[in-house]
């Protein structure tokens, strides 16, 4: 490329980031405001909002139930979505496509219409308004970021790789700990990593399908605004990204988020 | 090693029939080349071996064993796979000594095994890198290094230097051929260039859509083609229709070709009057001014290629047949010249379409 207009590309990209990250940097600015007012620029500087953020009982068992349906997600998913991805990869080609159409279904409809169907479902079987009706609904919705992500990962391996693995004398399952799963790796961690941050993140869902008592950190900072407009809401939504930025920070420091992808 | 029968192999895709009965039979120790164009079904005949695939036919028995009923992991056999598929997480070491560690092979022993096999394909001092920071040639040593470490009972090679540039194939030809005879191992061998095919094999067998058209040496492959398909397929090839006009002896014939009469080798029992087609191959044949005995052609072309002349002659029957003679003696083209065949090197094959 020439050289003025990669100048040119770059100055369009950074304008286009600053767009995107402005709103978020004047809520993480707004969050530190010594005022009682949610308002941008804030009065002054202070921690405490945080600190009411923390003294808070609602806030803290909201923002414990968001981490708990968060991790507990990452990790069921990480385990569905490889089960479902190796799968994937032995079905016959026709079948293929079907059965991935199926496991994406919830990203593919709006979240609003799995979370009702699920709402009937799980009023029927017994688990509505219950933590553990939620987090079904969390593990659905999660379930085909990890699957692709582990998908992608899998279409990497040549399967030429497994038959000389077994024609040394490894079994299926050798071959899956000492072949396959070193190469996946990355890509479930990236899976579990997606699932992680789009649970932490889910408002629609968690919305309708809340247990009775309990509410995660999205959804309560949603109940606070109605009623207050002070600057702890910016403060609970800026330690909500920064959960995010932390999950993906370790994720980049243990496997290496450019070896993920 | 080993030694290795196939019995009526078959396998579908579908209803497309890609291996239509093959039956062969490998001696122990030997290097056993599949030739063949294509699509005729080489890699699918040594996969069966392997065991990645099932046949839906037929037997394949090592030692006298039958193996089917034995996954890939219970066959015992080294296998080369022309993509290489060396496993990219696992350094030269590590990937050599792969099969070592499947089978428990305690760790001192398997470090020097790993040291040998190494060293037997020429490959020093690289054995902590990755995969993808060797060359071809390299990596293609190592799938070699790991497929003869864990000493198998068959080697199996499919098309191992296709994706190698002609030095480094030529090169590597040479050595698989010396680990093989080093080893004593039996090695099947798959590609579709005869002249890789020829170098290296005791044996070859040419495939044709899923079949074995000739199981023979090298030398048998070339020399007594017994179809045209196979000739065309191990070099280049000039046919001729030829007329059997009598028998001069025993396999030998003389022979009515384009108006002039010759003497030719043949299977035996050929009678008179039967049409056949005469194999010459280019360095069988050789041009003699007019008058001389042999047929009667016109020089069409002449092109100087270095150690030779690559003459194209045309024969009164409009039957064109190209030949290499000597530089020494300049040519005209549209001369007529006496071709002069070597009987002992002409071959009357049966007639057939060609590759
Ligand atoms: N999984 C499959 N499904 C359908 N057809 C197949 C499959 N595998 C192979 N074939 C067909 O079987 C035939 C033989 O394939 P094979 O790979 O054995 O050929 P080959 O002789 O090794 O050819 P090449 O020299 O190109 O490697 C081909 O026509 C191919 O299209
Ligand atoms: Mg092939």
């Amino acid at each position: 490329m020439k050289r003025p207009l990669r100048y040119l590309s770059g100055a369009v990209l950074a304008l286009l980031y600053a767009f995107l990250l402005m709103p978020l940097v004047v809520v993480a600015l707004a969050s530190f405001s010594g005022g009682e007012v949610l308002r941008f620029p804030p009065e002054g500087f202070s921690f405490k909002w945080y600190a009411r953020f923390f003294a808070n009982e609602s806030f803290l068992s909201a923002l414990m139930l968001s981490l708990r349906l968060a991790l507990v997600s990452a990790v069921t998913v990480s385990v569905l979505a490889t089960m479902a991805a190796l799968f994937y990869r032995r079905l016959p080609y026709r079948w293929r496509e079907p059965f991935r159409i199926l496991v994406i279904m919830p990203l593919l409809l709006p979240e609003i219409l799995t979370a009702i169907g699920l709402l009937f479902f799980l009023y029927r079987v017994g688990l509505g308004s219950s933590a553990f009706g939620l987090q079904i609904g969390h593990i659905v919705v999660t379930l085909p970021f990890a699957f692709l992500s582990v998908a992608a990962a899998l279409q990497q391996i040549d399967s030429s790789l497994e038959e000389a693995s077994a024609s040394l004398g490894a079994g299926t399952f050798e071959t899956f700990r000492r072949i396959v799963w070193p190469l996946i790796r990355p890509g479930i961690f990236t899976g579990a990593l997606f699932a992680f941050i789009v649970s932490f993140d889910m408002f629609t869902m968690s919305f309708l399908l809340k247990p009775i008592g309990g509410n995660t950190l999205p959804l309560a900072v949603f109940d606070y605004l109605k009623y207050d407009f002070d600057p702890m809401a910016a403060a609970a939504a800026t330690l909500s990204v920064g959960f995010a930025l932390l999950v993906v920070l370790l994720v980049e420091k243990t496997v290496g988020l450019r070896r993920a992808f | 090693m080993a030694h290795l029968e196939i019995a009526g192999l078959r396998k579908s895709h579908g209803a497309v029939q890609v291996i239509a009965g093959v039956d062969l039979a490998v001696a122990s120790g030997e290097f056993f080349t599949l030739l063949g164009p294509s699509g005729c079904g080489k890699t699918t005949t040594l996969r069966c071996i392997a065991g990645f695939i099932a046949p839906n036919d037929g037997d394949i028995r090592v030692d006298g064993a039958s193996v089917l009923n034995a996954p890939p992991e219970k066959r015992g056999f080294g296998v080369v796979f022309q993509n290489y598929a060396l496993f990219p997480h696992l350094t030269v070491a590590e990937n050599v000594g792969y099969g070592l560690k499947t089978r428990r092979v305690p760790w001192e022993e398997a470090r020097r095994r790993v040291g040998e096999a190494l060293a037997m394909v020429q490959l020093f001092g690289l054995k902590d890198r990755l995969p993808r920071e060797l060359s071809g040639g390299q990596q293609q040593r190592v799938a070699l290094a790991r497929a003869i470490v864990i000493r198998p009972r068959l080697l199996l090679l499919d098309e191992p230097l296709a994706n190698l540039d002609a030095k480094l194939r030529h090169e590597l030809r040479w050595l698989i051929r010396d680990v093989q005879r080093a080893q004593g191992t039996t090695a099947i061998y798959v590609t579709h260039d005869h002249a890789e095919a020829m170098a290296l094999s005791d044996r070859i067998a040419v495939m044709r859509n899923g079949q074995i058209a000739q199981v023979g040496t090298p030398r048998e492959i070339y020399q007594r083609p017994l179809e045209r398909y196979v000739a065309s397929f191990t070099g280049e090839t000039n046919t001729l229709e030829a007329r059997v006009v009598a028998e001069a002896g025993p396999g030998r014939y003389r022979v009515a070709v384009a108006g002039s009469e010759l003497e030719a080798t043949g299977p035996a029992g050929l009678t008179p009057g039967t049409v056949r087609h005469l194999l010459a191959r280019p360095e069988s044949l050789s041009l003699a001014p007019e008058g001389a005995a042999g047929v009667s052609v016109r020089l069409d072309a002449v092109v100087y290629v270095g150690a030779a002349l690559r003459c194209e002659v045309v024969t009164a029957c409009k039957q064109r047949v190209v030949l290499q003679v000597p530089v020494q003696r300049a040519y005209t083209p549209g001369e007529t010249l006496s071709l002069a065949i070597d009987p002992a090197q002409a071959w009357l094959m049966a007639p057939g379409e060609a590759a």
